[in-house]
């Protein structure tokens, strides 16, 4: 003992001696974060030499170091930094973290890589992103911001999960969006029900080696939502957050006629028909129009009997009774969103945690969306000894919405309604001279349209959409959705060997779909039966087990990784139904049903098992090479066709790291990387789609039916997608400016699609493997640092996609599909439809062109007709995908203020506005509310017009053709953010560590080609009635401590 | 030591888990389709076949749509009240012709002729309705003929049942896509369809007017000795029913009017004054149990109910909440005795508008309202027009009178006789069918006449004899996808 500790001072003694020659001494210090948090691990090195040391649990380290020398300061994800040693001893450093740092550490597939180490295309959304956006399905907050993530939300009702397509369109009729994988396991619950606080990041795996993994299910890409996790040995920190605000609908929806108005237009229609149609003379046609115009509407709300004389006008001394504004009913403005957050993360030597609680009130557009959640989260993980992990992720969700109906094609659908009844529909029933008719008690009653007092002769009778009343629907039914989802990851680690560790992982998710309706038992569809309750409960649960074994090694120079995975995977869908009718007044639950009317419920199940091989090389962290393997069997697929294999692989080369590079200081980054690889998809609508069986369900006098489900082939495989990425990443001037450029080119093979059958055949399509699409296009991202100095900071960033989609096999010449037709050579979304070739100003009438054909069907000619269904259909080379789209932001900071923009915009897609189609020359069957633009229409002979004369009669003016297709380029201002940090000293002295206020405002400018509707509608260029989205302005605070 | 220990223990763990994970093969063979119940299933119980001809009743009256082979299909048709089913067919017919008046409301096109373009939904819908049926005709047919469990009985009767349907909407398809049958029985405009579709069937060229008509008459002559009176509900096709079909198709063929009698006589009975007896006048014409009733669509206000859509009930009916749409041509009402129950038309609104002043009550609506789609009168109008074609006019007066004295007690024998006898036929037919079978649109079809409408109507059309109104364009999609359909079959 003694010895040792005179060999102990004899050292010390040396060390001593040579400290003082070389005037060394002991510097120490603590390294953390922005946040204040420890950052373990930390290297701290010499510069230029080889000695070093790294912090400890609590970010402390002491190293031996001369004056003068330089300390440099490395930690993934963080920026690197330089200290000159001093005359103090103490150094203490914060980190700042890096958003576009190379050595970021970034999720993948079934682990994470520091971003410089990738070899694939994968973009990543960080939770800095995510929090300058107010997103209640959290992936919205992707749009604008990964270049080749094209996303939109079709419809206003909160909670709408956004429609995500990566690198266009790569199947037909398959599931086309990414696989979302939460934490490591297969997300299958509604989006909705996880709050955007709860998000570290979210990767987006877009080319075939990164996503590989995922192989069986990533052909439409892969994006991977990490949640947020404790910091070891950190002492707890709370953070509130709270956001209340405004929102109104950003485009809302087209004009329309009001009650005058489109009295007049109806009576120009039936007198046009009456003249041109009925061959009736000029005088008589008027006269008539104004004898008929009401009883063909069936209302009335003008005080006079024929308000419309037999020139058009209105007449004298004609009092409007009442207008019904359908719009300002039921889409509200100024309506509230509250969002309320409260997190808690810390962590011990051996544990951490993350813990939040979200609650969020959304009123949305149409009357009475509320949308309310409640969302929960806990993140556990411990080290049980050096050899031993586990962890535990569980969130828990519910959100419940009234759902009035916006997006489906049914009636009572708001827009629908709104689009679909004009303005002189009273809402409260009316007598026929328009007096308010009352109910005993003096109430009003809404007005059905369906004869509510037998044999009244007008006001009692609608043309369209009898016997409903959107009003009626919306406050006396009920609509109520309520999504529960309870998620849990459970996993342990082992480390059987210093490079060899063993990965266990289970999750378990259980998403309970709930929805309610209620039909009054006295007015509207139900009031024949006295009311119908329907409910269904519709549960998804979804078990996924992943056994993992990893290798990892160095040698000198060389790193390898070895994976070797087992994947099953279980989905279970199981569903109930009730409904019943026969309630009275005032119940509502199912226990109050005198009549029971259906009930239905299955339980459907498919599979996924899976093996996976990874190997990952690199050579001095300069050559990087990857390869994978995975081989599925899908319950999808019959027994001899279920087996599919998926292999990729990649290199990327860093070129910077090169001696002939190594000490510029422009460039100072520099990586290729390309990679190959298949990808597959089995994702069909239907879970057996290679067999066709005899539906269940039906009845008839009592006695159970069965009927047969088309034709089914038997022969149905995997569809596959081969894949090549090629890109490069660059920095210049130590990241003055860095980015990315890629190219890439996807081929979707033996896509699954329905072969066309002709209806006589009795079927109408067959699904089966045929045709092949392709996509490819160039992304691209910048990124500049303007400014960098302590009181101001000015960043922007900038980043496109030009995408290309083109059919290159097809089964037959061409597939007719609706507004768009199948050949090789052009897209998926390419417009082929008659072409509109104005009004004739002779007779009013609507051209559309057609080519004239020899004996040998070779064309000849191109000439007008006046015949919709002579007229040719042509591909008019425009598609409703994008040229271009992207995404502009911008961050500026000075002193304790910040401001962060970011624009998406898209240029080049087309969009075939049937919304605004339904509202011109509506007249044809009555009752149909009206776009102002009709009275452009044609009147008279010589009128050169656009617009043909407007008839109550069939025509085909407003059919599909070029008359109403659009160019639909926007740019958005998605957000915009400006906040305030109140200065350290202030704060501390109340024992907090940030306050931070701050406005934020969504979808508040938007600037459109097209106007009248929001220009997010669908990939496919076609409206269909959405309600309009929502921007919001609110005002927060956030306060940790 | 120590290292060793926690080896062991790692290692368990691992084995451990691996274990759990079980066999692949077993792990994917266990899910199963529970959807529905395959073809083998359907094709080896007495039961199961039936409810497959019960899972096609359902169909008749049902909402239709293209929902069971794809319920998002971009180019499917959609439910819609004036397509829904059999009962919407028939409606539509209805409101073509001059004794009663649609509203602007559903059907408006069809009352006004402006419903047979190619990329219409009338057109779309009446082509795949009735070619879907065929097509389950012939699975049905195919699959009874494989079926190795099913008894030689059973065989034949369902195989009997199969081909009267297929019968059955080969004739309407020939009535709504072709001219009439006796100008030109060469047209050629539908293609058959004898086996049932697989994945590698391809769309036929169109067969001509009289291959079609063959195949409808050998099939319901064959079908006809296999069945029996027995059937599981009036809305069941029997032998009855048959023959009511194979009457129906020769008043078109109009070649063979001694077997139209018989037929007509083997579906009433043979006695016409006992088959006439009717308690549905007066009392909602919606009951199936009604023993003029031969054949119909049952509803019963439950789980088998199709809500708003059940023409001619939700359309003819103005006293309940409904859409209440078509009026009755006051020249057709003049064309009632007083007396006859059959005149139900009564002024409700007092409207000024000339075409709303008289409604009709023969038909009341409610969820449960069942629809007529054969009744026994009809059968004796016919066997009295065979017995006018077959030159014994005394007998075809006998029968014309036994139905006119039932509703009317004030009736007198005819004295008419040649073709003022035959108009009276017609009349008569109009006047008992009117509402259910669209009578006066088959018969104007049929025997090469006009349909002149009243100036009194809404749209006043005057449709020649053997005009192109009195069919339908065959429908884009079919062209479309057909490469054996001539691109120009409609010009």
């Amino acid at each position: 003992m003694k010895v040792r500790n005179y060999y102990l001072v004899f050292v010390l003694m040396v060390f001593g001696l040579l400290s003082s020659f070389a005037q060394e001494k002991k510097v120490s210090g603590r390294v953390v974060d922005t946040n204040n948090l420890p950052l373990p691990g930390t290297s701290v090195v010499i510069k230029n030499t080889t000695r070093g040391a790294s912090t400890d649990f609590d970010g402390n380290y002491s190293i031996n170091v001369s004056a003068g020398e330089v300390l440099e300061f490395r930690f993934v994800g963080y920026v690197n930094k330089e200290v000159t040693v001093g005359a103090s001893n103490t150094i203490n450093i914060t980190l700042q973290e890096d958003a576009t740092s190379l050595e970021e550490v970034v999720v993948v597939a079934y682990g994470s890589q520091t971003r410089e180490s990738i070899v694939g295309a994968v973009g990543v959304v960080s939770s800095a992103t995510i929090e300058t956006q107010q997103v209640t399905s959290p992936l919205r907050a992707l749009q604008g911001a990964v270049p080749g993530v094209s996303l939109l939300t079709a419809g206003g009702q909160p909670g709408n999960n956004p429609i995500i397509r990566i690198r266009g369109i790569s199947s037909q009729s398959l599931a086309r969006g990414p696989l979302i994988v939460v934490d490591g396991a297969p997300f299958n619950g509604n989006l909705s029900t996880i709050s955007q606080d709860q998000i570290a990041s979210v990767s987006v795996l877009k080319d075939a080696s990164s996503s590989a993994l995922y192989g069986s299910r990533a052909s439409g890409g892969v994006i991977l939502i990490t949640t947020k996790k404790g910091h070891i040995n950190s002492a707890p920190k709370i953070t509130l957050r709270s956001q209340i605000g405004i929102s109104n609908p950003t485009i809302g929806i087209h004009n329309l006629a009001n009650p005058e108005d489109y009295l007049k237009l109806t009576w120009q229609a039936l007198r046009n028909t009456n003249q041109y149609e009925n061959g009736q003379t000029a005088t008589d046609a008027a006269q008539n129009a104004t004898n008929g115009l009401i009883d063909h509407l069936g209302y009335n709300p003008f005080s006079v009997a024929n308000p419309i004389d037999t020139s058009g006008n209105l007449v004298a001394g004609a009092n409007l009774l009442w207008n019904s504004n359908w719009e300002e009913e039921v889409i509200r403005e100024n309506y509230l969103r509250l969002n309320h957050n409260v997190s808690v993360s810390g962590g011990s030597e051996k544990t951490r945690y993350f813990m939040s609680l979200d609650y969020l009130d959304e009123e949305g557009p149409v009357t009475p969306s509320d949308f309310e959640r409640v969302s929960s989260r806990l993140n556990l993980e411990t080290q049980v000894n050096d050899w031993f992990k586990l962890g535990l992720n569980t969130s828990f969700s519910r959100s419940s919405s009234n759902n009035p109906d916006q997006t489906s094609g049914s009636t009572i659908q708001a827009i629908t309604w709104i689009y679909g009844l004009s303005s002189i529909y009273p809402i409260y029933a009316r007598d026929a001279n328009g007096t308010l008719i009352r109910d005993s008690f003096g109430e009003r009653i809404f007005d059905l349209g369906n004869g509510l007092v037998t044999g009244q002769s007008v006001n009692s009778t609608r043309p369209v959409f009898n016997g409903e009343n959107l009003l009626a629907t919306l406050t006396l039914g009920k609509e109520r959705r309520v999504r529960t989802n309870y998620l849990a990851n459970f996993f342990a680690q082992v480390n059987i060997f210093k490079d060899l560790s063993f990965k266990t992982q289970l999750s378990y998710e259980n998403y309970l779909f709930d929805s309610f309706s209620f039909d009054d038992d006295k007015i509207g569809v139900a009031s024949e039966v006295s009311g119908r309750v329907s409910h269904n409960r519709d549960l998804t649960t979804t078990l996924n087990a992943i056994q993992s074994l990893n290798y990892t090694k160095r040698f000198g120079n060389h790193n390898l990784s070895i994976d070797a995975i087992t994947e099953a995977y279980t989905n279970t869908q199981d569903n109930l139904l009730a409904q019943g009718t026969g309630f009275l007044p005032g119940v509502d639950n199912l226990s109050g049903s005198t009549t029971p009317e259906a009930v239905g419920g299955n339980m459907i199940t498919s599979r996924i098992n899976s093996y996976l091989g990874r190997v990952n090389y690199n050579f001095s962290e300069k050559y990087y090479g990857e390869f994978s393997i995975r081989r599925d069997g899908s319950t999808r697929f019959n027994q001899d066709t279920r087996w599919g294999n998926f292999l990729a692989g990649g290199a990327s080369w860093v070129i910077s790291r090169e001696d002939f590079l190594k000490g510029s200081q422009a460039l100072t980054f520099l990586k290729l990387r390309g990679s190959y690889g298949e990808l597959g998809n089995n994702r069909t609508t239907s879970r057996f789609p290679y067999q066709s069986v005899f539906q269940t369900g039906s009845v008839n006098e009592g006695n159970p039916g069965v009927l047969l489900e088309g034709v089914s082939d038997l022969n149905l495989q995997w569809e596959k997608v081969e894949s090549l990425n090629i890109g490069v990443d660059f920095e210049l001037f130590n990241g003055a400016l860095s980015g990315a450029l890629e190219y890439y080119n996807k081929e979707s093979v033996d896509l699954i699609m329905d072969r066309p059958k002709p209806r006589s055949l009795g079927i109408n399509k067959v699904v089966t493997n045929i045709g092949s699409i392709k996509n490819f296009g160039w992304e691209a991202s910048l990124r500049s640092l303007n400014f960098n100095t302590d009181d101001f900071t000015w960043t922007t960033g900038i980043n496109f996609a030009l995408n290309k989609n083109e059919w290159t096999k097809l089964p037959q010449d061409e597939i007719l599909d609706g507004s768009k037709r199948y050949v090789v050579g052009s897209s998926i979304f390419d417009f082929f439809i008659r072409e509109w070739a104005g009004v004739d100003p002779t007779d009013g009438r609507g051209m559309w062109y057609m080519d004239v054909l020899d004996a040998n069907g070779n064309v000849t000619d191109k000439v007008t007709t006046k015949d919709y269904d002579q007229a040719t259909r042509y591909d008019q080379g425009k598609s409703s995908l994008p040229d271009i789209e992207g995404g502009f932001t911008s961050f500026v900071r000075y002193k304790q203020f910040d401001l962060n923009v970011l624009f998406n915009f898209s240029f080049g897609a087309h969009l075939l506005d049937t919304d605004y189609s339904g509202l011109i020359n509506p007249f044809e069957s009555p009752g149909g509310s009206a776009h102002p633009d009709n009275f452009n229409a044609w009147q008279n002979p010589g009128d050169a017009s656009d617009f043909p004369l407007l008839l109550a009669s069939n025509n085909d003016h407003a059919s599909r053709s070029t008359r109403f297709l659009f160019g639909n380029d926007y740019i958005r201002l998605k957000s915009l953010t400006l906040g305030y940090n109140l200065p350290e000293r202030t704060i501390s002295r109340i024992g907090l560590s940030k306050v931070r206020l701050f406005l934020q405002a969504d979808n508040i400018l938007t600037w459109q080609s097209h106007k009248g509707i929001d220009p997010e509608q669908a990939f496919n260029g076609l409206t269909n009635r959405r309600s309009p989205l929502s921007k919001t302005i609110t005002s927060g605070i956030v306060l940790e401590f | 030591m120590k290292i060793y220990n926690t080896l062991h223990i790692k290692l368990l763990l691992v084995l451990v888990v691996a274990f759990l994970t079980g066999c692949a093969e077993e792990f994917l063979d266990e899910p199963k389709n529970t959807g529905g119940i395959s073809e083998e299933i359907v094709f080896s119980d007495r039961d199961a076949v039936q409810a497959f001809i019960t899972g096609i009743y359902a169909r008749y009256k049902g909402q239709w749509d293209d929902d069971l082979t794809d319920d998002n299909l971009v180019n499917g048709n959609n439910s819609n009240a004036d397509t829904g089913g059999l009962y919407a067919m028939y409606f539509a017919r209805t409101v073509k012709g001059n004794d009663l008046i649609q509203a602007p409301s559903w059907f408006l096109f069809d009352y006004a002729h402006e419903n047979r373009g190619a990329s219409f939904r009338r057109t779309s819908f009446t082509w795949t309705f009735n070619y879907e049926i065929i097509n389950y005709a012939n699975v049905l047919i195919e699959g009874l003929a494989e079926s190795t469990s099913l008894d030689d009985a059973t065989k034949r009767e369902f195989t009997a049942v199969a081909k009267t349907l297929r019968a059955f909407h080969y004739f309407q398809l020939a009535l709504e896509f072709a001219p009439n049958y006796n100008n030109d029985r060469s047209v050629a405009r539908l293609p058959i369809y004898t086996e049932a579709t697989t994945v590698d069937s391809e769309g036929r060229a169109p067969s001509s007017l009289s291959n079609v008509y063959d195949l409808i008459l050998s099939d319901l002559n064959e079908a006809i000795p296999d069945l029996t009176e027995d059937r599981l509900g009036k809305s069941y096709i029997n032998r009855s029913v048959a023959n009511g079909i194979l009457a129906r198709v020769l008043l078109v063929t109009q070649d063979n009017w001694s077997l139209a009698s018989s037929a007509a006589r083997a579906a009433y009975g043979g006695d016409a004054a006992a088959a006439v007896v009717s308690s549905a006048w007066g009392t909602g014409f919606d009951d199936l149990s009604d023993q003029d009733w031969l054949w119909g669509h049952f509803q019963d206000g439950s789980n088998e109910t199709n809500f708003f859509w059940m023409a001619p009930f939700v359309f003819m009916d103005h006293l309940t909440l409904s859409f209440q749409a078509t009026y009755v041509n006051t020249n057709f009402r003049d064309e009632f005795a007083d007396s006859d129950v059959r005149k139900l038309f009564s002024d409700i609104y007092s409207s000024t508008t000339p075409y709303r002043e008289f409604v009709t009550t023969k038909f009341e609506f409610t969820f449960a309202s069942d629809v007529p789609l054969m009744r026994k009168s009809e059968m004796v109008l016919i066997d009295a027009e065979a017995q006018y074609n077959l030159g014994n006019e005394p007998e075809a007066r006998n029968l014309l009178f036994a139905l006119q004295k039932e509703r009317d007690a004030n009736a007198t024998l005819s004295v008419s006789s040649g073709n003022a006898l035959l108009e009276e036929i017609l009349l008569e037919r109009r006047k008992e069918l009117y509402g259910e079978i669209g009578v006066e649109w088959f018969d104007a079809k049929r025997l090469s006449r006009p349909i002149n409408r009243d100036a009194i109507h809404r749209v006043v059309v005057d449709v020649p004899a053997d005009s192109e109104l009195f069919y339908l364009n065959i429908p884009q999609s079919e062209i479309d996808a057909n490469p054996n359909m001539p691109e120009n079959i409609n010009q």
